[in-house]
């Protein structure tokens, strides 16, 4: 499943190496996360659940909270697989 | 940090060490991939080995 966590603005890239850090540390269910220039003040942590990711980011420094619901790896897509939208242009 | 050009590991060094790509400071995204057996975001971005990536490379 994945999350949008809220940070602190333009610190999305450092809240998310300082979460990896801790999921290692403390062996938690987190399988990976995103931090992108197209999403200011948010980070996507995908987890097991939402409980994970709660403690995940329970005292975490420059965290503002964690988002209600789901974001789809579908939505997804167009960040993953940027070469598909240069792909798109030169087909016309 | 670094980008390879080509599987865009993030890394320090002027070559890959996964691929021995050349790498850029030109780079854009971070995905962080923890679990890429179990990690969606890593199949959908081709990603199967743990590690710091980028989302672009240029
Ligand atoms: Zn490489």
């Amino acid at each position: 499943m994945i999350f949008a966590v809220r940070t602190t603005a333009g610190q999305e890239k450092n809240v998310a190496e300082m979460l990896a850090s801790k999921v290692e540390r403390e062996k938690l269910d987190v399988y990976s996360i995103l931090a992108t220039e197209n999403l200011k003040g948010y980070i996507l942590v995908e987890a097991e659940n939402r409980g994970v990711v709660e403690e995940l980011v329970r005292g975490a420094f420059k965290v503002k909270g964690i988002v209600p619901g789901t974001t789809s790896v579908d939505e997804l897509e167009h960040l993953l697989t940027p070469r598909k939208l240069v792909e798109d242009i030169e087909k016309g | 940090m670094r980008a390879c050009l080509k599987c865009k590991y993030l890394t320090n060094e002027e070559r890959c060490p996964l691929c021995m790509g050349e790498t850029t400071e030109n780079w854009r995204g971070l995905l962080i991939v923890l679990d890429p057996l179990k990690s969606e975001i890593a199949k959908k971005a081709k990603i199967d080995i743990k590690g710091k990536f980028a989302l672009s490379a240029k």
